[in-house]
């Protein structure tokens, strides 16, 4: 009895803890919340580390599936955390494998989870995440790797500091005559570029809280790490510039996802969130780009599946969100374009766009504020305060900006609608998922002992069974249609295997036949990591 | 106690020496006469072979080298390297160091036996050759003979030709049919070789040879042709319809490296992503312990060839004219060197490679770098085969057989009854003929590729304080410029590491003084020089040393000091301390 109270005691407080706080969890509270959905939701939810950061702590992956075995169903795979600093990204890739536990009753979900398999990653550079729950905090990209990030043969040797006391890592203003920054005219606590062909004049020098510390002029260019998790894969890698490494796929993080997802060949689309979209902006055809020897546009056919995903994405009622080009590097272009997979990014949560007409800004840093201030959200500035600095001991210079984290991480409450239509999002997605049927099996007698079997595989789905880009790498693995025979009977005509390197598309069918002698029956499969396995027993005339 | 013994180990050693002068006849000049370690250079080894010949050199020559493993391979043989330097010069890692390693392709073999052969030429010449001693006392070697231990003793020890397998041997699923290595060569007539298939047919287009009929040669067009070709000795293992689709592997364990890495579909051949495999891992993980690797040879065979980069013609911008100087010393000298071989830039005079393990050494950590393909046809009958006739149509190896190995390397067709092809014929060259060296050649070949690579580890920068001067300056200062000079050709910094400071710079260090400030000149002679402010101004940062060429660093100090005692730091120059006597001006 007083065992099933503590249990509902503990129950109720995960409960609150999971849905009452307005605030992020730091990854021990995070790795708390996935254990308590794995025990929660065992049957429906497995656990497991894929690795260890720098700093030892584990890579979780929380995989949902219901009965069977998860590695052999379709996949669709969420990974945030990459860009350490985007705390919204985690809480929603952990967020959404609640709502579909917690409803995985209703049929729709229960579908889902029956025939699928979906893979959260949730935070996938932990160290750098930590950050935002240390003592000292700031907007840290980087994992706990030793990176001389300026390259100047000394590790570490300058980072930020805070000048001010308040734990926070902001900015510096230092009026100065060769400044290039002055007031905006929306909002005078926000800085903006001097426009000289405006005829503006620059007031501010700008430049992260912190000292000179090695005295080379530049200002914490190389503090404790490390590497940028997105700007180590494989495509587009820019080698040697600060936070890629000294080569691509170099750190603990990135290598443990990526011999996970190597493996996993039933992985069909990624979906990174994080600070890149091409959800709400389709990636648009660029014959030039896509037919390169070194491919860096989306094939034609999965340009106009990005549209219709995107489309999809629109009709979740998700809107809105900025344009944010992927850089060189990233995770998502890696899963396109190396790994062959459908691959989609979202920052899953952005300021709202002005609504009245009169309280449009030019500037993203005063919609923010306006809108923080709108919603009575405390404490997201610093206000500018006079400090003494030792690199500038005859200039004023000034403590103060935007807060660290604020602008892409609200507080949790207002992330509970875009998870809800997040939710639906990935539900609506992986309804669209190709499916693959072998029908219309028809049998002839040819002659004496002779059967020619004609099957349709057909694709009942609306997306294509992998991605056209994915017809070129080996490590997605590709339709395979095979005959299954005992050995009395022979095949006189066609394959008893035959790969299929292109990919079927939505709604697409493909007929098959084949001359085999001999009595019973024999039968037809078809199977590929990305589809899952069919099969028809045929018998002979 | 200690006199004693050594006075008589000096004895003996005399005796020893003027009794083996009797038993052994005259020394080969630029052969060790009698070596503490016997190995014969006629031969291939397996890799146990190797690590105890290994063993060996590391026992009789302690003091020169040390062994050790810097990892496993996929199925878990040690990585073993070799370091050889004279630690009497300094610590291993204090030197510029030249690194070596042979068979990343797997039938390449021959570059073990030529990796053995250049630590075991060091060692037993450290005494008796003063080159070999002082590139010793200045260098480090490190010499790692086979970094694909698996799949060199695939090669040796299981059905193959000679040009499989190029892979190692973590299964790959070549054909996508979900299962792995099912469908390899099978050795249909047991001889143990897989050899040629071949069918007669009138449809056929081959023909055998007028002067050698055991080589088959295309029909002319109008003649009739006698047989056809269907592949390497195999059956269709998985009944797929494909013969021998999906053997041990493949992948190309040399497009699995850290520089312009691109997927399979553009490189062939490459595995998941940069040092996905373990082997390469695990050299990745040494080369980046060890910053002073300043040159590298990678052993390949085959065709005679000194190749450098770029790989690929869009790496173009990562050699510079005065970097490619330098390799075109290195491979015109190379030319000299070795009769028959060509000094060539790989994606240009070859092919496009991605991800490739010298083009990793030279962009991505600014080490001079030459791939040795080894063995040319030209080493048959010392001249280069007739022009316009390629490597498979040319009957000099059919020829070279017959005169010089009496018909050793190939195996005669004979009838077999294939399951799939019906009544066929196998036969044809045994996997070690063409790509790997005849036996004789071997040595000769070894000693030559070696030679190149010492001129290289050779021409690896040597920096040397050659002048210092003061000036008094009143008021109790003093300024004080040293020139450093670098002896050798290669600089301390490729333009490639210069642009994206791949390597720490140089730093030179005046030590115990009082100084106030440091500068690099630009013209000493006119003052004109620029002040490194920030850092402790007795250590000044050079951007680069060139080949040949000098630097001039200056330091205002308080007092005026009589000697100097200056520390040069340089990842690919060294680590050391000068003294002496500062000169007046």
């Amino acid at each position: 009895m007083l065992q099933k109270n503590v249990l509902l005691i503990a129950l109720m407080l995960s409960f609150y803890g999971l849905f009452g706080q307005s605030e992020y969890k730091n990854f021990s509270q995070l790795t708390a919340s996935l254990k308590q959905l794995n025990s929660k939701y065992g049957n429906l939810a497995e656990l497991k580390s894929i690795g260890k950061s720098v700093q030892g702590k584990e890579i979780w992956l929380l995989t949902l599936s219901k009965g069977g075995k998860s590695s052999e169903k379709p996949a669709i795979l969420i990974a945030s955390g990459l860009d350490a600093y985007h705390l919204a990204g985690v809480e929603s890739s952990v967020q959404i494998a609640e709502k579909f536990l917690q409803n995985a009753s209703k049929d729709s979900i229960n579908k889902v989870l029956e025939s699928k398999t979906i893979y959260i990653v949730p935070c996938v550079s932990p160290d750098g995440y930590e950050q935002a729950f240390s003592k000292l905090k700031y907007e840290r990209n980087v994992n706990a790797s030793n990176a001389d990030n300026d390259r100047d043969g000394r590790l570490n040797e300058d980072g930020v500091e805070d000048l001010n006391g308040d734990a926070l890592i902001t900015m510096l203003r230092i009026e100065d005559p060769t400044g290039t920054f002055k007031t905006h005219k929306d909002d005078a606590r926000v800085l903006v570029k001097a426009d000289a062909t405006k005829g503006e004049i620059g007031k501010y020098i700008v430049i992260s809280e912190g000292t000179d510390n090695d005295k080379d002029g530049k200002f914490n260019e190389d503090g404790e790490g490390g590497i940028v998790m997105n700007k180590n894969f494989t495509h587009g890698y820019p080698f040697f510039t600060d936070g890629a490494g000294e080569f691509a796929v170099s750190e603990p993080e990135n290598r443990a996802l990526l011999d996970f997802m190597y493996d996993a060949k039933n992985i069909y689309a990624v979906f990174q969130f994080g600070a890149a979209n091409n959800l709400t902006e389709p990636f648009k055809f660029d014959r030039a780009k896509a037919t390169q020897k070194i491919i860096s546009g989306w094939q034609e056919k999965d340009a106009t599946i990005n549209d219709q995903v995107s489309k999809l994405y629109g009709k979740a009622g998700i809107k809105d969100l900025p344009s944010l080009p992927t850089g060189g590097g990233n995770f998502s272009n890696w899963a396109y374009y190396h790994y062959g997979r459908l691959s989609f990014a979202t920052p899953v949560w952005s300021v709202p766009k002005d609504t009245a007409k009169k309280a449009q800004t030019d500037n993203d840093d005063v919609r923010f504020l306006r809108w923080a201030e709108a919603n009575k959200i405390l404490n997201v500035f610093v206000d500018w305060k006079t400090i003494q600095h030792p690199d500038f001991p005859d200039k004023k210079v000034e403590v103060g900006g935007l807060m660290p984290f604020v602008k892409l991480n609200p507080p949790t409450q207002f992330l509970q609608t875009t998870i809800q239509k997040h939710s639906q999002f990935f539900l609506d997605f992986v309804f669209l998922m190709p499916s693959v049927q072998i029908t219309n099996v028809r049998t002839e007698a040819v002659s004496g002992g002779l059967t020619r079997i004609t099957v349709d595989i057909h694709n009942k789905g609306l997306l294509p069974t992998h991605s056209e880009m994915g017809e070129r790498t080996r490590h997605v693995d590709k339709l395979k249609i095979e005959l299954v025979h005992s050995k009395s009977q022979t095949i006189v005509a066609g394959r008893r295997m035959e790969v299929v390197r292109r990919a079927i598309a939505g709604g697409e069918k493909m007929e098959v036949s084949w001359l085999v002698a001999g009595s019973g029956s024999v039968q037809v499969q078809v199977s590929a990591g990305t589809i899952g396995k069919e099969s028809v027993n045929v018998s002979l005339k | 106690m200690n006199k004693y013994i050594l006075i008589s180990f000096f004895l003996i050693s005399l005796g020893t020496f003027a009794q083996k002068k009797d038993e052994l006849g005259l020394r080969a000049i630029g052969t060790p006469h009698n070596p503490k370690v016997q190995v014969a250079w006629n031969r291939y080894y397996a890799y146990d072979e190797v690590v105890e010949i290994c063993r060996k050199i590391q026992k009789a020559y302690p003091n020169l080298v040390t062994l050790e493993s810097i990892g496993k391979s996929f199925k878990g043989k040690d990585m073993w390297v070799m370091t050889i330097t004279d630690s009497k010069g300094g610590k291993a890692e204090n030197k510029p160091a030249f690194y070596i390693d042979g068979n990343i392709h797997s039938n390449e073999i021959q570059g073990t036996e030529i990796a053995l052969y250049t630590a075991w030429y060091l060692t037993e010449n450290h005494q008796s050759v003063k080159f070999i001693q002082e590139l010793l006392q200045e260098k480090t070697f490190y010499i790692i003979p086979s970094i694909n231990p698996d799949a060199r003793d695939e090669f040796l020890k299981n059905l193959n030709n000679a040009n499989t397998p190029r892979s190692g041997v973590v299964p790959v699923d070549d054909d996508g049919d979900g299962t792995l290595d099912e469908d390899d060569f099978d050795d249909l007539n047991g001889d143990g070789e897989v050899t040629l298939m071949r069918r007669k047919t009138k449809t056929g287009r081959y023909i055998p040879h007028p002067e050698d009929p055991r080589q088959l040669i295309l029909a002319k067009p109008g003649e009739e042709g006698m047989y056809e070709l269907l592949g390497y000795e195999g059956l269709d293992n998985d009944n797929d319809g494909f013969v021998n689709e999906d053997r041990k592997g493949y992948y190309d364990p040399n497009r699995d490296w850290g520089w312009n890495w691109q997927p399979d579909y553009i490189q062939s051949g490459a595995n998941k992503y940069p040092f996905s495999l373990p082997e390469s891992r695990s050299v990745m993980e040494f080369v980046m312990k060890h910053p002073n690797i300043a040159g590298s040879q990678h052993y390949h065979n085959y065709s005679g060839m000194f190749l450098r980069g770029p790989g690929a013609e869009e790496d173009q911008f990562t050699y510079s004219p005065s970097d490619i100087a330098v390799y075109d010393v290195l491979g015109k000298t190379g030319e000299r060197m070795i009769p028959g071989y060509k000094y060539l830039v790989s994606y240009k005079d070859l092919y496009t490679t991605y991800g490739g393990a010298s083009e990793w050494m030279h962009a991505g950590r600014g080490v001079t770098a030459f791939v040795n393909e080894l063995m040319t046809s030209y080493l048959l009958f010392d001249k280069n085969p007739d022009a316009g006739i390629g490597r498979f149509e040319n009957n000099e190896f059919y020829e070279f057989d017959k005169l010089l190995l009496f018909g050793d390397a190939f195996i005669e067709w004979k009838p077999f009854k294939h399951p799939n092809y019906g009544d066929i014929e196998i036969g044809g060259f045994k996997k070690n003929y063409v790509r790997n060296h005849p036996g004789f050649l071997l040595e000769q070949d070894a000693h030559r590729n070696m030679a190149f690579t010492l001129f290289h580890a050779y021409s690896t920068p040597k920096l040397e304080v050659v002048e210092v001067k003061s000036k008094s300056l009143g008021n109790g200062f003093t300024q004080i410029t040293a020139t450093v000079a670098n002896t050798r050709i290669i600089p301390t910094h490729l333009s490639h590491d210069i642009k994206n400071k791949i390597n720490p710079p140089n730093y030179v260090t005046l030590k115990g003084e009082s100084v106030v400030a440091g500068l690099l000149m630009e013209n000493a002679d006119f003052n004109i020089g620029k002040e490194q402010k920030g850092n402790l101004p007795a250590t000044v940062e050079v951007t680069n040393i060139a080949g040949m060429g000098n630097v001039k660093v200056r330091w205002i100090v308080k007092g005026s000091p009589k000697n100097y005692n200056i520390e040069l730091k340089s990842a690919k120059g060294g680590f050391n301390t000068h003294t002496g006597t500062i000169q007046p001006e």
